[in-house]
C-alpha cells in the first residue's frame, strides 16, 4: 500500500494496475523507442536505394520494380528489407503505442508528447499505404482502390479527400504520381517534423518514472546507447536474416481496367478495419434512415480514434480502469478482427513473370552468407556486451545508488567477498 | 643454448582480443558495405560493344549525299556516320571530348561543331580549333554490300580488336 504522503507528490503520477508489469519490463520496454527511430533509419536507407533505380510512371514502374528484383545485385535484399523492416515498424508501433497506454504515461504534462506520438503512428501507417501502391502490381491497384475510395463516405470532405488521394476520379496514372510523391516527399517530411517535435517533447517533458521507484538512471551516453546498439544489431541481423531467407515477391502487373481479384485483403495491420468493412456490409439495419454500412463503420472508428486522441483528458486519476478496460477491449477486438480476417482463405494471385525463380536462385546462392555474417555479429554483440559491464562498473563506481539492491550484479561487490 | 621461455607474453591477452574483434567488425561492416556498393554500382551500365543497324537506318544511310551526317544510337550516346565529300565512310562517337556536350555536324562548313564551348572538329575528328583536348572517339566500320550505292548490313563497333576477337571466336 501507498502511503498518504506518496499520493501527494505529483498529482497524475499514480500508480496503476499496470505498474507492476511495467516494472518488471520496464528495462525492456525502453527500447522499443529507440528501435523505432533505429527502423526508421532503415527505411530511409533502404528508400533512398529503392528509388535509385524505381521509375514512378504507369508503364515503367512494375517493370522496374522487377528489374531491381533480378537486375541489380542485392536488389531482392534491399527491398524485402525495406518491406520486412516496414511491418516490423508497425508492430513496434503498436507495442509502444500499448505500453504507453497501459502505463498511463500520457497522463499529465505529458500529453504534447502522446500526441506527437499518436500523429507518427498515423503518417507510418499512411506511409504504407501509399507504399503500397508503388509496385503496381494486382493487388496494390485494387486495394488501393478501395482504399481510397473509402473516405467519400465522409460527409461534405469526403469527396475531396478521396480527390486527393487519387488526382483523378479512377486509381491511374495520375494516383501513382501521387503516391509516389506522397511516399517519398510528403509524408516523411510531416514525418520528420512530428518525429523532432516528439522528441523535443521527450527531452523537455521527461520520461516517466513510477513512484517508487529509483529515480537515478544510468546515464545515457554511453550507458544506455550501448544497450541501445546491442538491440539494434540484433534487430538489424533478425532482418536481414529475414529477408534472405524468406524475400518479398512481386505480383503480376496491375492494371487498373481488371476486375478484383478473388480473396483480395489488406496487409495485416488493416486486416481488422477490412474485417470491420466486410463484417459493418451485414448491417442493413439502418440503411432505411440513409446510413450505409460504410459510413457506420467509419463512425465507429472514428469515435474509438477521438477516444485515443481524447485519452489525455479522459483518463485521469480514479478513472483510470475504465480505460485501461477500454483499451483491452479495443485491442482485443483489434487482434480478434484480424484473426478472423487471416482465417479466410489466402487470395490466389499470379506472380510477375520471371521474377521468383531468379530470387530463389539468388536466395540458394546467398543462403551460405549468413553463417559469417551471423559469426561476426555474434563477436560484434560479444565486445558491445563487455563494454557494458566494463561501463557498469564504472557507473556503479560515480553514482552509487543507480543500480538497485535486488538487480545488482555489480562486480565490484562480487569482488569484496 | 636452449631458447628460454619468456615470463610474460608480448602481446596482452586484451591487446589481442581488440585486435580480433577489430577484424570481425571490419568484417561485418564490410559486409553490409560491399553488397551496397554492388547495388549502387552494379558495373553494368557500359558503352555498347557493336550496334547493329536496322532496316530503316540502312535505308537512310542508302540515301545519304555526300558530305551529310546520319545519326543513330551508339548506347546512351550520338552515333554520327559520316559520308565524306568524297565519299569515305566514317563513323565517330559524337560526344565532345572536352565537356560531354553532343556535337553537330555542319555540312556547309563540313566540319562538326560543339556549341557548349565552340569546340570544333574538321571532317575527320580531329580537334582543330577551340577547348577539346582530343579528336573525336572514332568507332569501326564492318559493312556487306556495295559503300556507294547499297549497303546491305552494316555493324559499328567500338573498335576493331573487339571485332577481330569476336570473328575469330566465330570461326572457330
Amino acid at each position: 500500500m501507498r502511503s498518504i504522503g506518496d499520493r501527494n507528490s505529483e498529482r497524475h503520477e499514480t500508480p496503476t494496475r499496470f505498474q507492476s508489469l511495467r516494472k518488471r519490463y520496464r528495462s525492456g520496454l525502453h527500447y522499443l523507442g529507440g528501435l523505432i527511430i533505429f527502423l526508421i533509419g532503415i527505411q530511409i536507407l533502404t528508400g533512398c536505394l529503392l528509388v535509385l533505380y524505381y521509375r514512378p510512371n504507369v508503364r515503367d514502374a512494375h517493370d522496374s520494380v522487377a528489374g531491381i528484383m533480378t537486375d541489380i545485385p542485392f536488389g531482392w535484399i534491399v527491398r524485402s528489407l525495406h518491406h520486412t523492416s516496414a511491418n516490423l515498424l508497425v508492430f513496434v508501433l503498436a507495442l509502444h503505442a500499448l505500453t504507453v497506454l497501459l502505463s498511463k504515461t500520457f497522463r499529465g504534462k505529458r500529453a504534447p508528447t502522446y500526441f506527437t506520438g499518436l500523429l507518427l503512428l498515423l503518417l507510418t501507417l499512411f506511409m504504407c499505404f501509399s507504399g503500397y501502391l508503388l509496385p503496381w502490381d494486382v493487388l496494390s491497384v485494387a486495394a488501393i482502390a478501395v482504399g481510397t475510395g473509402l473516405p467519400r463516405e465522409i460527409p461534405l470532405i469526403g469527396p475531396f479527400i478521396t480527390e486527393l488521394l487519387r488526382g483523378d476520379v479512377a486509381v491511374g496514372s495520375a494516383t501513382l504520381s501521387r503516391f509516389f510523391a506522397f511516399h517519398i516527399c510528403v509524408t516523411p517530411l510531416a514525418l520528420s517534423i512530428a518525429l523532432s517535435l516528439h522528441l523535443v517533447f521527450i527531452k523537455k517533458l521527461g520520461f516517466y518514472s513510477p513512484p517508487g521507484t529509483d529515480k537515478k538512471r544510468i546515464p545515457y551516453f554511453p550507458d544506455f546507447m550501448l544497450r541501445q546498439s546491442t538491440v539494434w544489431l540484433l534487430v538489424f541481423a533478425f532482418l536481414v536474416t529475414w529477408a534472405i531467407l524468406s524475400p518479398v515477391g512481386l505480383r503480376a502487373e496491375g492494371d487498373p481496367l481488371a476486375p478484383a481479384p478473388e480473396g483480395i485483403r489488406p496487409e495485416w495491420y488493416f486486416l481488422a478495419a477490412y474485417e470491420a468493412l466486410k463484417l459493418g456490409g451485414n448491417l442493413t439495419l439502418l440503411s432505411s434512415v440513409g446510413v450505409t454500412a460504410e459510413l457506420l463503420t467509419l463512425i465507429v472508428f472514428g469515435i474509438v480514434g477521438a477516444v485515443f486522441v481524447a485519452m489525455p483528458v479522459l483518463d485521469r486519476k480514479g478513472r483510470g480502469r475504465v480505460w485501461t478496460g477500454f483499451v483491452l477491449a479495443a485491442t482485443g477486438l483489434f487482434i480478434a478482427l484480424t484473426f478472423v480476417a487471416m482465417g479466410r482463405p489466402d487470395p490466389q494471385i499470379d506472380a510477375a513473370a520471371g521474377v521468383a525463380e531468379r530470387v530463389a536462385d539468388f536466395r540458394t546462392r546467398t543462403v551460405g552468407y549468413l553463417a559469417p555474417f551471423w559469426l561476426s555479429v555474434v563477436a560484434v554483440t560479444w565486445f558491445l556486451g563487455s563494454s557494458i559491464r566494463l561501463r557498469d562498473r564504472i557507473t556503479a563506481f560515480k553514482m552509487p545508488g543507480t543500480f538497485r539492491e535486488k538487480d545488482r550484479d555489480d562486480p565490484l561487490s562480487a569482488e569484496d567477498e | 643454448m636452449t631458447p628460454q621461455q619468456m615470463p610474460y607474453s608480448l602481446v596482452e591477452r586484451r591487446t589481442f582480443l581488440v585486435r580480433i574483434g577489430a577484424i570481425l567488425g571490419a568484417s561485418f561492416l564490410g559486409k553490409i558495405f560491399l553488397p551496397l556498393w554492388r547495388y549502387v554500382f552494379p558495373g553494368k551500365f557500359r558503352e555498347p560493344e557493336q550496334v547493329d543497324f536496322s532496316e530503316d537506318l540502312l535505308l537512310q544511310l542508302n540515301e545519304l549525299e555526300h558530305g551529310d551526317c546520319l545519326r543513330f544510337a551508339w548506347g546512351g550516346f550520338p552515333g554520327l556516320l559520316l559520308r565524306a565529300r568524297n565519299g569515305e565512310l566514317r563513323v565517330f562517337k559524337g560526344v565532345c571530348t572536352h565537356a560531354d556536350c553532343n556535337v553537330a555536324w555542319r555540312p556547309a562548313e563540313n566540319d562538326f561543331f560543339c556549341a557548349c564551348h565552340e569546340g570544333f572538329y574538321d571532317e575527320f575528328g580531329r580537334n582543330v580549333s577551340g577547348p577539346p583536348p582530343r579528336p573525336l572517339a572514332e568507332l569501326f566500320l564492318e559493312l556487306e554490300g556495295e559503300p556507294a550505292a547499297q549497303i546491305t548490313k552494316l555493324t559499328v563497333w567500338r573498335n576493331e580488336s573487339v571485332w577481330r576477337k569476336q570473328s575469330e571466336e566465330l570461326d572457330a
